[in-house]
Protein backbone atom coordinates (compact mmCIF):
# COMPACT_ATOMS: atom_id res chain seq x y z
CA UNK A 1 0.00 0.00 0.00
CA UNK A 2 1.62 3.34 -1.16
CA UNK A 3 0.62 6.84 0.16
CA UNK A 4 1.33 9.96 -1.25
CA UNK A 5 0.68 11.33 2.27
CA UNK A 6 0.68 8.74 5.12
CA UNK A 7 0.64 10.98 7.83
CA UNK A 8 -1.98 12.79 6.63
CA UNK A 9 -3.88 10.16 5.18
CA UNK A 10 -3.40 7.45 8.18
CA UNK A 11 -3.57 10.50 11.14
CA UNK A 12 -6.08 8.90 13.95
CA UNK A 13 -9.28 10.25 14.20
CA UNK A 14 -8.69 12.05 17.55
CA UNK A 15 -6.04 13.95 15.98
CA UNK A 16 -7.59 14.60 13.03
CA UNK A 17 -10.49 15.67 14.91
CA UNK A 18 -8.67 18.06 16.75
CA UNK A 19 -6.89 19.19 13.60
CA UNK A 20 -10.30 20.59 12.01
CA UNK A 21 -11.51 22.22 14.90
CA UNK A 22 -7.88 24.10 14.95
CA UNK A 23 -8.56 24.81 11.28
CA UNK A 24 -12.07 25.72 11.44
CA UNK A 25 -10.93 28.39 13.83
CA UNK A 26 -8.95 29.65 11.58
CA UNK A 27 -11.08 29.52 8.85
CA UNK A 28 -13.60 31.05 10.64
CA UNK A 29 -11.58 34.08 11.38
CA UNK A 30 -9.75 33.98 8.06
CA UNK A 31 -13.66 34.41 6.43
CA UNK A 32 -13.82 37.60 8.44
CA UNK A 33 -12.24 39.58 6.22
CA UNK A 34 -14.32 39.13 3.33
CA UNK A 35 -17.62 41.16 2.89
CA UNK A 36 -19.80 38.65 2.30
CA UNK A 37 -18.36 36.72 6.01
CA UNK A 38 -17.62 39.88 7.73
CA UNK A 39 -20.98 40.41 8.05
CA UNK A 40 -22.67 37.59 9.02
CA UNK A 41 -19.84 36.10 11.37
CA UNK A 42 -19.80 39.11 13.40
CA UNK A 43 -21.52 37.83 16.38
CA UNK A 44 -19.97 34.17 16.35
CA UNK A 45 -17.09 33.78 18.46
CA UNK A 46 -14.24 31.23 17.65
CA UNK A 47 -13.86 29.87 20.90
CA UNK A 48 -17.60 27.92 20.98
CA UNK A 49 -16.05 25.72 18.51
CA UNK A 50 -14.49 23.02 20.69
CA UNK A 51 -15.43 20.02 18.41
CA UNK A 52 -16.12 19.20 14.74
CA UNK A 53 -20.18 18.96 15.22
CA UNK A 54 -19.61 22.55 16.47
CA UNK A 55 -19.68 23.78 13.02
CA UNK A 56 -23.66 23.59 12.77
CA UNK A 57 -23.41 26.72 15.14
CA UNK A 58 -22.48 28.92 11.46
CA UNK A 59 -24.91 29.21 8.70
CA UNK A 60 -24.70 27.82 5.85
CA UNK A 61 -23.47 29.17 2.48
CA UNK A 62 -25.83 28.86 -1.00
CA UNK A 63 -24.88 28.27 -4.67
CA UNK A 64 -27.09 31.62 -4.51
CA UNK A 65 -24.83 33.60 -1.60
CA UNK A 66 -22.24 32.83 -4.15
CA UNK A 67 -23.91 34.31 -7.38
CA UNK A 68 -25.14 37.02 -4.96
CA UNK A 69 -21.19 37.99 -3.87
CA UNK A 70 -19.92 37.51 -7.24
CA UNK A 71 -17.27 38.30 -7.92
CA UNK A 72 -14.95 39.47 -4.94
CA UNK A 73 -17.07 38.86 -2.41
CA UNK A 74 -16.22 35.70 -0.61
CA UNK A 75 -12.40 36.73 -0.68
CA UNK A 76 -9.93 37.31 1.90
CA UNK A 77 -6.68 37.87 0.77
CA UNK A 78 -5.55 41.03 -1.32
CA UNK A 79 -6.15 40.92 -5.27
CA UNK A 80 -2.23 40.26 -6.03
CA UNK A 81 -2.08 37.26 -3.79
CA UNK A 82 -4.90 35.70 -6.43
CA UNK A 83 -3.26 33.48 -8.51
CA UNK A 84 -5.90 31.20 -10.46
CA UNK A 85 -9.61 31.95 -11.20
CA UNK A 86 -12.40 28.99 -12.00
CA UNK A 87 -15.76 29.04 -12.67
CA UNK A 88 -18.43 26.72 -12.69
CA UNK A 89 -20.26 25.84 -15.98
CA UNK A 90 -23.02 28.46 -15.27
CA UNK A 91 -25.37 26.18 -17.15
CA UNK A 92 -27.96 27.03 -14.22
CA UNK A 93 -28.25 30.49 -13.78
CA UNK A 94 -25.54 32.64 -13.39
CA UNK A 95 -22.01 31.77 -12.93
CA UNK A 96 -20.06 31.45 -10.21
CA UNK A 97 -16.23 32.20 -9.72
CA UNK A 98 -13.68 30.93 -6.96
CA UNK A 99 -10.06 32.63 -6.96
CA UNK A 100 -6.79 30.34 -5.65
CA UNK A 101 -3.97 32.06 -3.83
CA UNK A 102 -0.77 29.73 -5.08
CA UNK A 103 -1.01 27.77 -1.88
CA UNK A 104 -4.10 26.94 -2.59
CA UNK A 105 -3.10 25.63 -5.84
CA UNK A 106 -0.09 23.35 -4.16
CA UNK A 107 -2.95 22.03 -1.51
CA UNK A 108 -5.33 21.59 -4.15
CA UNK A 109 -2.69 19.29 -6.19
CA UNK A 110 -1.53 17.74 -3.00
CA UNK A 111 -4.93 16.58 -2.18
CA UNK A 112 -5.27 15.22 -6.59
CA UNK A 113 -1.46 13.49 -6.08
CA UNK A 114 -3.14 11.52 -2.83
CA UNK A 115 -5.98 10.43 -4.81
CA UNK A 116 -4.47 9.48 -7.69
CA UNK A 117 -1.45 7.63 -5.57
CA UNK A 118 -4.36 6.16 -3.75
CA UNK A 119 -5.68 4.09 -7.28
CA UNK A 120 -2.55 2.21 -7.34
CA UNK A 121 -1.04 5.07 -10.14
CA UNK A 122 2.18 6.07 -10.04
CA UNK A 123 4.86 8.22 -11.66
CA UNK A 124 6.12 5.70 -14.30
CA UNK A 125 2.37 6.10 -16.14
CA UNK A 126 0.91 7.61 -18.75
CA UNK A 127 -1.73 10.13 -17.75
CA UNK A 128 -4.12 11.11 -20.54
CA UNK A 129 -6.32 14.03 -19.15
CA UNK A 130 -9.41 13.30 -21.47
CA UNK A 131 -11.74 16.44 -20.01
CA UNK A 132 -12.84 19.83 -20.61
CA UNK A 133 -9.94 22.15 -19.50
CA UNK A 134 -10.31 25.89 -19.36
CA UNK A 135 -12.54 27.52 -16.52
CA UNK A 136 -14.38 24.17 -15.57
CA UNK A 137 -11.61 22.78 -12.92
CA UNK A 138 -11.63 19.22 -14.22
CA UNK A 139 -8.85 19.61 -16.56
CA UNK A 140 -6.43 21.77 -14.75
CA UNK A 141 -6.90 19.84 -11.41
CA UNK A 142 -6.40 16.53 -12.11
CA UNK A 143 -3.12 17.95 -14.22
CA UNK A 144 -1.90 19.52 -11.56
CA UNK A 145 -2.06 16.42 -8.71
CA UNK A 146 -0.98 14.00 -12.08
CA UNK A 147 2.47 16.28 -12.52
CA UNK A 148 3.20 16.62 -8.86
CA UNK A 149 3.06 12.58 -9.00
CA UNK A 150 5.30 12.79 -11.92
CA UNK A 151 3.20 11.08 -14.80
CA UNK A 152 3.59 11.66 -18.00
CA UNK A 153 0.70 13.73 -18.54
CA UNK A 154 -0.97 14.39 -21.70
CA UNK A 155 -3.61 17.31 -21.50
CA UNK A 156 -5.87 16.03 -24.94
CA UNK A 157 -8.46 17.72 -23.52
CA UNK A 158 -12.49 16.34 -24.47
CA UNK A 159 -13.34 15.57 -28.02
CA UNK A 160 -11.81 14.51 -31.41
CA UNK A 161 -12.14 11.01 -30.62
CA UNK A 162 -10.29 9.31 -33.04
CA UNK A 163 -7.10 11.66 -32.13
CA UNK A 164 -7.72 10.38 -28.48
CA UNK A 165 -7.76 7.03 -29.61
CA UNK A 166 -4.31 7.64 -31.61
CA UNK A 167 -2.88 8.99 -28.50
CA UNK A 168 -3.33 6.00 -26.54
CA UNK A 169 -1.76 4.43 -29.20
CA UNK A 170 1.01 6.07 -29.86
CA UNK A 171 1.81 6.50 -26.04
CA UNK A 172 0.58 4.05 -24.45
CA UNK A 173 -1.70 5.51 -22.25
CA UNK A 174 -2.11 3.58 -18.91
CA UNK A 175 -4.18 5.87 -16.98
CA UNK A 176 -7.38 8.13 -18.09
CA UNK A 177 -9.22 10.90 -16.62
CA UNK A 178 -12.74 11.57 -18.27
CA UNK A 179 -16.84 11.83 -17.71
CA UNK A 180 -18.47 8.56 -17.64
CA UNK A 181 -20.28 9.11 -21.02
CA UNK A 182 -17.55 10.16 -22.85
CA UNK A 183 -15.37 7.15 -21.92
CA UNK A 184 -18.04 5.25 -23.03
CA UNK A 185 -18.48 6.97 -26.27
CA UNK A 186 -14.59 6.55 -26.87
CA UNK A 187 -15.06 2.48 -26.74
CA UNK A 188 -17.85 3.03 -29.52
CA UNK A 189 -15.54 4.92 -31.90
CA UNK A 190 -12.62 2.43 -31.47
CA UNK A 191 -15.23 -0.46 -31.97
CA UNK A 192 -15.41 1.52 -35.53
CA UNK A 193 -12.52 2.15 -36.20
CA UNK A 194 -11.49 -1.65 -35.52
CA UNK A 195 -10.22 -1.89 -32.31
CA UNK A 196 -10.78 -4.00 -28.90
CA UNK A 197 -10.99 -1.46 -26.13
CA UNK A 198 -8.88 -4.36 -24.27
CA UNK A 199 -6.25 -3.72 -26.55
CA UNK A 200 -4.45 -0.85 -25.12
CA UNK A 201 -2.37 -0.72 -22.61
CA UNK A 202 -4.79 1.31 -20.43
CA UNK A 203 -5.19 0.15 -16.73
CA UNK A 204 -6.91 2.93 -14.33
CA UNK A 205 -9.04 5.15 -15.31
CA UNK A 206 -10.62 8.03 -13.08
CA UNK A 207 -14.26 8.52 -13.85
CA UNK A 208 -15.54 11.75 -12.57
CA UNK A 209 -17.93 15.01 -13.08
CA UNK A 210 -21.15 13.54 -13.74
CA UNK A 211 -22.82 10.88 -11.08
CA UNK A 212 -22.90 7.38 -12.74
CA UNK A 213 -23.98 4.10 -10.96
CA UNK A 214 -22.29 1.06 -9.84
CA UNK A 215 -23.27 -0.83 -12.86
CA UNK A 216 -21.74 1.77 -15.14
CA UNK A 217 -18.35 1.37 -13.24
CA UNK A 218 -18.32 -2.61 -13.82
CA UNK A 219 -19.63 -1.65 -17.62
CA UNK A 220 -16.57 0.69 -18.50
CA UNK A 221 -13.84 -1.50 -16.57
CA UNK A 222 -15.12 -4.61 -18.53
CA UNK A 223 -15.08 -2.93 -21.90
CA UNK A 224 -11.13 -1.56 -21.48
CA UNK A 225 -10.50 -3.99 -19.09
CA UNK A 226 -9.46 -1.66 -16.02
CA UNK A 227 -10.39 -0.53 -12.42
CA UNK A 228 -11.99 2.44 -12.54
CA UNK A 229 -12.07 4.71 -10.02
CA UNK A 230 -14.67 6.94 -9.02
CA UNK A 231 -14.12 11.10 -8.21
CA UNK A 232 -15.64 13.40 -6.31
CA UNK A 233 -15.61 17.17 -6.83
CA UNK A 234 -17.03 20.45 -7.31
CA UNK A 235 -15.40 24.11 -8.67
CA UNK A 236 -16.83 25.38 -5.41
CA UNK A 237 -14.65 23.05 -3.46
CA UNK A 238 -11.57 23.71 -5.32
CA UNK A 239 -12.73 20.74 -8.23
CA UNK A 240 -11.37 17.11 -8.39
CA UNK A 241 -9.83 16.04 -5.08
CA UNK A 242 -12.47 16.80 -2.61
CA UNK A 243 -12.86 12.73 -2.05
CA UNK A 244 -11.57 9.70 -4.23
CA UNK A 245 -11.94 5.74 -4.18
CA UNK A 246 -9.07 3.83 -2.73
CA UNK A 247 -8.25 0.00 -4.20
CA UNK A 248 -11.07 -1.37 -2.04
CA UNK A 249 -13.74 0.59 -4.56
CA UNK A 250 -16.07 0.63 -1.57
CA UNK A 251 -16.76 4.48 -0.92
CA UNK A 252 -14.62 7.47 -1.97
CA UNK A 253 -12.45 8.78 1.20
CA UNK A 254 -13.19 12.10 1.70
CA UNK A 255 -10.13 14.40 2.86
CA UNK A 256 -11.33 15.41 6.29
CA UNK A 257 -8.20 17.49 6.54
CA UNK A 258 -9.47 20.01 4.17
CA UNK A 259 -13.18 19.84 4.62
CA UNK A 260 -15.34 19.38 7.17
CA UNK A 261 -18.37 16.90 5.96
CA UNK A 262 -21.82 17.13 6.89
CA UNK A 263 -24.69 15.17 5.81
CA UNK A 264 -28.08 16.94 6.12
CA UNK A 265 -31.84 16.64 5.75
CA UNK A 266 -32.27 18.52 2.62
CA UNK A 267 -35.35 19.85 3.43
CA UNK A 268 -34.43 20.66 7.12
CA UNK A 269 -30.98 21.34 7.29
CA UNK A 270 -30.95 19.08 9.93
CA UNK A 271 -27.60 16.54 10.67
CA UNK A 272 -29.24 12.88 9.68
CA UNK A 273 -28.01 10.28 11.75
CA UNK A 274 -24.37 8.31 10.11
CA UNK A 275 -25.47 6.27 6.99
CA UNK A 276 -28.51 8.01 6.44
CA UNK A 277 -29.00 9.72 3.01
CA UNK A 278 -28.89 13.12 2.73
CA UNK A 279 -27.06 16.37 1.15
CA UNK A 280 -23.24 16.83 1.76
CA UNK A 281 -22.57 20.07 3.22
CA UNK A 282 -18.91 21.33 3.17
CA UNK A 283 -16.52 23.46 4.63
CA UNK A 284 -13.34 23.95 3.15
CA UNK A 285 -10.78 24.13 6.40
CA UNK A 286 -7.46 25.04 4.74
CA UNK A 287 -8.02 28.00 1.51
CA UNK A 288 -6.87 30.94 1.63
CA UNK A 289 -7.91 32.96 -0.82
CA UNK A 290 -11.88 32.02 -0.83
CA UNK A 291 -13.02 30.14 2.23
CA UNK A 292 -16.22 29.09 2.04
CA UNK A 293 -18.22 28.17 5.18
CA UNK A 294 -20.76 25.09 5.30
CA UNK A 295 -21.80 25.02 1.71
CA UNK A 296 -24.71 23.22 0.41
CA UNK A 297 -23.55 21.04 -1.94
CA UNK A 298 -26.96 20.11 -3.48
CA UNK A 299 -25.36 16.26 -3.93
CA UNK A 300 -26.90 13.29 -2.01
CA UNK A 301 -25.18 10.48 -0.43
CA UNK A 302 -24.19 8.95 2.66
CA UNK A 303 -21.58 7.63 5.15
CA UNK A 304 -20.29 4.43 4.22
CA UNK A 305 -20.79 2.94 8.02
CA UNK A 306 -19.99 -0.01 8.20
CA UNK A 307 -18.17 0.04 11.45
CA UNK A 308 -14.72 -0.60 10.37
CA UNK A 309 -11.56 1.16 9.10
CA UNK A 310 -11.03 0.89 5.49
CA UNK A 311 -8.35 -1.61 5.28
CA UNK A 312 -6.63 0.19 2.89
CA UNK A 313 -5.62 2.17 6.13
CA UNK A 314 -6.64 5.46 5.80
CA UNK A 315 -9.03 6.66 8.60
CA UNK A 316 -10.68 9.46 6.29
CA UNK A 317 -14.35 8.58 6.04
CA UNK A 318 -16.04 7.38 3.06
CA UNK A 319 -19.11 8.79 1.17
CA UNK A 320 -21.27 6.27 -0.91
CA UNK A 321 -21.55 7.26 -5.02
CA UNK A 322 -23.64 10.28 -5.55
CA UNK A 323 -26.95 9.38 -5.92
CA UNK A 324 -28.01 12.56 -7.63
CA UNK A 325 -28.51 16.22 -6.89
CA UNK A 326 -31.19 17.49 -4.96
CA UNK A 327 -32.79 18.88 -7.62
CA UNK A 328 -32.32 16.34 -9.74
CA UNK A 329 -34.60 14.19 -8.02
CA UNK A 330 -38.30 14.00 -10.52
CA UNK A 331 -41.49 13.54 -9.52
CA UNK A 332 -43.82 11.64 -11.83
CA UNK A 333 -47.17 10.66 -10.88
CA UNK A 334 -46.38 11.56 -7.31
CA UNK A 335 -43.66 8.95 -6.88
CA UNK A 336 -40.08 10.47 -6.35
CA UNK A 337 -37.41 9.14 -8.71
CA UNK A 338 -33.54 9.76 -9.57
CA UNK A 339 -32.40 9.30 -13.09
CA UNK A 340 -29.72 6.64 -11.52
CA UNK A 341 -31.93 4.90 -10.59
CA UNK A 342 -33.34 4.11 -14.46
CA UNK A 343 -29.51 4.12 -15.21
CA UNK A 344 -28.49 1.80 -13.12
CA UNK A 345 -31.53 -0.75 -15.02
CA UNK A 346 -30.11 0.49 -17.96
CA UNK A 347 -26.86 -0.62 -17.51
CA UNK A 348 -27.35 -4.12 -16.62
CA UNK A 349 -28.87 -5.04 -20.18
CA UNK A 350 -25.76 -5.67 -22.45
CA UNK A 351 -28.23 -5.31 -25.26
CA UNK A 352 -28.43 -1.35 -24.38
CA UNK A 353 -25.54 0.86 -25.50
CA UNK A 354 -24.16 3.50 -23.14
CA UNK A 355 -26.10 6.65 -24.32
CA UNK A 356 -29.28 7.00 -22.68
CA UNK A 357 -32.33 9.96 -22.43
CA UNK A 358 -34.86 10.58 -20.14
CA UNK A 359 -37.81 12.16 -20.95
CA UNK A 360 -40.85 13.49 -18.75
CA UNK A 361 -44.03 14.85 -20.38
CA UNK A 362 -47.25 15.88 -19.08
CA UNK A 363 -50.04 13.91 -21.85
CA UNK A 364 -53.33 15.24 -19.97
CA UNK A 365 -53.50 15.55 -16.63
CA UNK A 366 -51.19 12.67 -16.54
CA UNK A 367 -47.02 12.15 -16.19
CA UNK A 368 -45.34 10.51 -18.67
CA UNK A 369 -42.25 8.68 -18.48
CA UNK A 370 -39.90 7.90 -21.54
CA UNK A 371 -36.54 6.14 -21.66
CA UNK A 372 -34.65 6.49 -24.64
CA UNK A 373 -32.00 3.80 -25.35
CA UNK A 374 -29.50 3.11 -27.96
CA UNK A 375 -29.40 -0.30 -29.03
CA UNK A 376 -25.76 -2.24 -28.69
CA UNK A 377 -25.04 -2.38 -32.62
CA UNK A 378 -22.89 -6.35 -31.43
CA UNK A 379 -25.89 -7.52 -30.02
CA UNK A 380 -28.46 -6.91 -32.89
CA UNK A 381 -29.26 -9.64 -34.64
CA UNK A 382 -32.47 -8.48 -36.87
CA UNK A 383 -34.62 -10.53 -35.09
CA UNK A 384 -37.52 -8.03 -34.42
CA UNK A 385 -39.42 -10.48 -31.92
CA UNK A 386 -36.43 -10.46 -29.10
CA UNK A 387 -36.27 -6.81 -29.52
CA UNK A 388 -40.23 -6.68 -28.35
CA UNK A 389 -39.01 -9.08 -25.61
CA UNK A 390 -36.13 -6.36 -24.67
CA UNK A 391 -38.42 -4.09 -24.51
CA UNK A 392 -40.81 -5.65 -22.69
CA UNK A 393 -38.26 -6.75 -20.47
CA UNK A 394 -36.48 -2.94 -19.60
CA UNK A 395 -40.07 -1.95 -18.93
CA UNK A 396 -40.92 -3.94 -16.40
CA UNK A 397 -37.16 -3.75 -14.48
CA UNK A 398 -37.15 -0.29 -14.63
CA UNK A 399 -41.35 -0.02 -13.27
CA UNK A 400 -39.92 -2.68 -10.62
CA UNK A 401 -37.11 -0.56 -9.97
CA UNK A 402 -39.02 3.17 -9.75
CA UNK A 403 -42.80 2.57 -9.30
CA UNK A 404 -43.64 4.37 -12.56
CA UNK A 405 -43.68 2.11 -15.77
CA UNK A 406 -42.03 3.86 -18.45
CA UNK A 407 -42.18 3.45 -22.40
CA UNK A 408 -39.06 2.00 -23.64
CA UNK A 409 -37.94 3.64 -27.09
CA UNK A 410 -34.99 1.76 -29.06
CA UNK A 411 -32.61 4.45 -31.13
CA UNK A 412 -30.21 3.58 -33.56
CA UNK A 413 -26.75 3.64 -32.07
CA UNK A 414 -25.30 7.38 -31.75
CA UNK A 415 -28.96 8.90 -32.74
CA UNK A 416 -29.10 10.33 -28.88
CA UNK A 417 -27.61 13.30 -28.22
CA UNK A 418 -24.68 13.39 -26.40
CA UNK A 419 -22.01 15.88 -25.01
CA UNK A 420 -18.42 15.97 -24.29
CA UNK A 421 -18.87 18.04 -21.24
CA UNK A 422 -21.49 16.56 -18.42
CA UNK A 423 -24.26 14.73 -20.13
CA UNK A 424 -27.71 15.82 -20.18
CA UNK A 425 -29.63 13.26 -19.22
CA UNK A 426 -33.21 14.58 -17.87
CA UNK A 427 -35.39 16.57 -20.40
CA UNK A 428 -38.68 17.89 -18.36
CA UNK A 429 -40.96 19.12 -20.32
CA UNK A 430 -44.04 20.00 -18.05
CA UNK A 431 -43.05 23.14 -16.90
CA UNK A 432 -44.66 24.82 -13.80
CA UNK A 433 -47.39 22.69 -11.79
CA UNK B 1 -24.72 -20.16 -48.39
CA UNK B 2 -27.45 -17.22 -49.21
CA UNK B 3 -27.21 -14.58 -46.02
CA UNK B 4 -29.86 -11.91 -45.66
CA UNK B 5 -29.06 -8.48 -44.38
CA UNK B 6 -30.91 -7.40 -41.49
CA UNK B 7 -31.09 -3.69 -40.71
CA UNK B 8 -32.42 -1.89 -37.43
CA UNK B 9 -34.21 1.83 -37.97
CA UNK B 10 -36.22 4.36 -36.04
CA UNK B 11 -39.21 5.01 -37.63
CA UNK B 12 -39.25 8.15 -38.89
CA UNK B 13 -39.80 9.84 -42.04
CA UNK B 14 -36.98 9.77 -44.19
CA UNK B 15 -35.15 6.64 -42.61
CA UNK B 16 -35.75 3.92 -45.56
CA UNK B 17 -34.13 6.33 -47.91
CA UNK B 18 -31.24 6.83 -45.94
CA UNK B 19 -30.58 2.99 -45.88
CA UNK B 20 -31.76 2.24 -49.07
CA UNK B 21 -29.34 5.04 -49.86
CA UNK B 22 -26.52 3.06 -48.69
CA UNK B 23 -27.20 0.22 -50.64
CA UNK B 24 -27.64 2.39 -53.84
CA UNK B 25 -24.30 4.34 -53.47
CA UNK B 26 -22.59 1.19 -52.57
CA UNK B 27 -23.44 -0.38 -55.99
CA UNK B 28 -25.69 -3.16 -54.51
CA UNK B 29 -28.44 -4.55 -55.99
CA UNK B 30 -31.35 -5.22 -53.91
CA UNK B 31 -33.44 -8.60 -55.10
CA UNK B 32 -36.13 -8.44 -52.41
CA UNK B 33 -36.80 -6.53 -49.31
CA UNK B 34 -39.09 -6.97 -46.45
CA UNK B 35 -40.19 -4.49 -44.05
CA UNK B 36 -40.78 -5.55 -40.16
CA UNK B 37 -41.85 -2.93 -38.15
CA UNK B 38 -43.58 -1.96 -34.61
CA UNK B 39 -44.05 1.07 -32.82
CA UNK B 40 -40.91 3.38 -33.05
CA UNK B 41 -39.02 1.12 -35.03
CA UNK B 42 -38.51 -1.76 -37.32
CA UNK B 43 -36.42 -4.06 -39.08
CA UNK B 44 -35.38 -4.03 -42.79
CA UNK B 45 -34.52 -7.32 -44.45
CA UNK B 46 -32.63 -7.29 -47.78
CA UNK B 47 -31.98 -9.82 -49.92
CA UNK B 48 -29.26 -8.30 -52.32
CA UNK B 49 -26.58 -9.94 -54.72
CA UNK B 50 -23.70 -8.80 -53.25
CA UNK B 51 -24.43 -9.23 -48.95
CA UNK B 52 -21.13 -8.83 -47.52
CA UNK B 53 -20.59 -5.50 -49.00
CA UNK B 54 -24.10 -3.96 -48.35
CA UNK B 55 -23.21 -5.30 -44.89
CA UNK B 56 -20.02 -3.27 -44.70
CA UNK B 57 -21.20 -0.72 -46.30
CA UNK B 58 -23.83 -0.49 -43.50
CA UNK B 59 -21.47 -0.88 -40.74
CA UNK B 60 -19.51 1.89 -42.21
CA UNK B 61 -22.11 4.31 -42.70
CA UNK B 62 -22.39 3.78 -38.45
CA UNK B 63 -25.75 1.65 -39.29
CA UNK B 64 -26.91 -1.60 -37.06
CA UNK B 65 -26.81 -4.25 -39.04
CA UNK B 66 -26.51 -8.08 -38.88
CA UNK B 67 -26.16 -10.83 -41.42
CA UNK B 68 -27.78 -14.16 -41.45
CA UNK B 69 -28.06 -17.37 -42.83
CA UNK B 70 -31.04 -17.75 -44.61
CA UNK B 71 -32.40 -20.68 -47.28
CA UNK B 72 -33.90 -19.58 -50.77
CA UNK B 73 -36.32 -22.21 -52.24
CA UNK B 74 -36.91 -22.69 -55.96
CA UNK B 75 -41.07 -22.74 -56.05
CA UNK B 76 -43.47 -23.49 -58.99
CA UNK B 77 -44.88 -20.36 -59.47
CA UNK B 78 -48.30 -21.37 -58.95
CA UNK B 79 -51.79 -21.86 -56.22
CA UNK B 80 -50.31 -23.99 -53.59
CA UNK B 81 -46.72 -24.55 -53.79
CA UNK B 82 -45.71 -21.83 -51.22
CA UNK B 83 -48.12 -24.05 -49.01
CA UNK B 84 -46.78 -27.77 -50.01
CA UNK B 85 -43.55 -26.42 -49.10
CA UNK B 86 -44.51 -24.87 -45.84
CA UNK B 87 -46.42 -28.31 -44.94
CA UNK B 88 -43.28 -30.57 -45.84
CA UNK B 89 -41.44 -28.65 -43.10
CA UNK B 90 -44.35 -28.95 -40.15
CA UNK B 91 -44.22 -31.90 -40.44
CA UNK B 92 -41.17 -32.73 -39.60
CA UNK B 93 -41.22 -30.13 -37.16
CA UNK B 94 -38.73 -27.12 -38.60
CA UNK B 95 -39.55 -24.17 -36.77
CA UNK B 96 -40.24 -21.27 -39.28
CA UNK B 97 -38.56 -17.78 -38.23
CA UNK B 98 -39.44 -15.74 -40.99
CA UNK B 99 -40.48 -16.25 -44.21
CA UNK B 100 -40.87 -13.94 -47.33
CA UNK B 101 -41.35 -14.68 -51.55
CA UNK B 102 -40.57 -12.58 -54.73
CA UNK B 103 -40.77 -13.57 -58.47
CA UNK B 104 -37.49 -13.54 -60.44
CA UNK B 105 -35.84 -14.77 -63.47
CA UNK B 106 -36.92 -15.20 -67.18
CA UNK B 107 -39.09 -18.01 -66.22
CA UNK B 108 -40.64 -16.27 -63.51
CA UNK B 109 -39.24 -18.52 -60.72
CA UNK B 110 -41.35 -18.16 -57.52
CA UNK B 111 -38.31 -17.66 -54.65
CA UNK B 112 -39.30 -18.47 -50.93
CA UNK B 113 -36.74 -16.93 -48.08
CA UNK B 114 -36.85 -18.81 -45.29
CA UNK B 115 -35.16 -18.36 -41.82
CA UNK B 116 -35.68 -21.46 -39.98
CA UNK B 117 -34.16 -22.87 -36.70
CA UNK B 118 -32.14 -25.43 -38.45
CA UNK B 119 -31.43 -24.73 -41.11
CA UNK B 120 -28.95 -27.82 -42.09
CA UNK B 121 -32.03 -29.97 -40.95
CA UNK B 122 -34.43 -27.43 -43.22
CA UNK B 123 -31.61 -28.31 -46.08
CA UNK B 124 -31.67 -31.77 -45.75
CA UNK B 125 -35.64 -32.20 -45.96
CA UNK B 126 -35.98 -29.98 -48.22
CA UNK B 127 -33.52 -32.19 -50.94
CA UNK B 128 -34.91 -35.03 -49.93
CA UNK B 129 -38.35 -33.67 -50.90
CA UNK B 130 -36.83 -32.59 -54.08
CA UNK B 131 -37.03 -28.97 -53.66
CA UNK B 132 -34.20 -26.74 -55.63
CA UNK B 133 -32.39 -25.02 -53.46
CA UNK B 134 -30.71 -21.94 -54.53
CA UNK B 135 -27.09 -21.51 -53.94
CA UNK B 136 -25.37 -17.98 -53.73
CA UNK B 137 -24.09 -17.95 -57.31
CA UNK B 138 -27.55 -18.74 -58.88
CA UNK B 139 -29.40 -16.54 -56.67
CA UNK B 140 -27.36 -13.50 -57.19
CA UNK B 141 -27.17 -14.20 -61.42
CA UNK B 142 -30.65 -14.01 -61.17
Amino acid sequence: MTFWDENAETLPRDKLEELQVKRLKDTVARCRKSIFYGNRLKDIEESRFRKPEDVALLPFTTKNDLRMNYDFGLVTVPRDEIVRMHSSSGTTGKATVIFHTRRDIETWSDLVARCIVMTGANKADVFQNIISYGMFTGGLGLHYGAEKVGMLTIPSGVGNTKRQIQLMKDFNTTVFHATPSYILYVSEVMVQEGYDPKEFDLRIGFVGAEPHSEQTRQRIEDIYDIDAFNSYGMSELNGPGVAFECEEKNGMHFWEDQYLLEVVDPRTGEKLAPGEEGELVVTTLGREAMPIIRYRTGDLARIVDDGDKCSCGRTHVRISRIKGRCDDMLIVRGVNLYPSQIEDVLMSFPEVATNYQILVEREGALDSLTVKVELYPKMFDGDLRKLKKLESDITKSIQEEIVVRPKVEFHEPGSLPRTEGKAVRVIDTRGGM
Amino acid sequence: MVKQINVFSEDRPGKLDRITGVLADANVNILAVKISSDEGYGVFQFLVDDPEKGFRAFKQAGITVSLKEVLTVGVENKPGSLHHMLDTLRKDNIDIEDCHGFVAGREKKGIIVLEVSDPAAARRILEQRGYSLIGSSELYSL
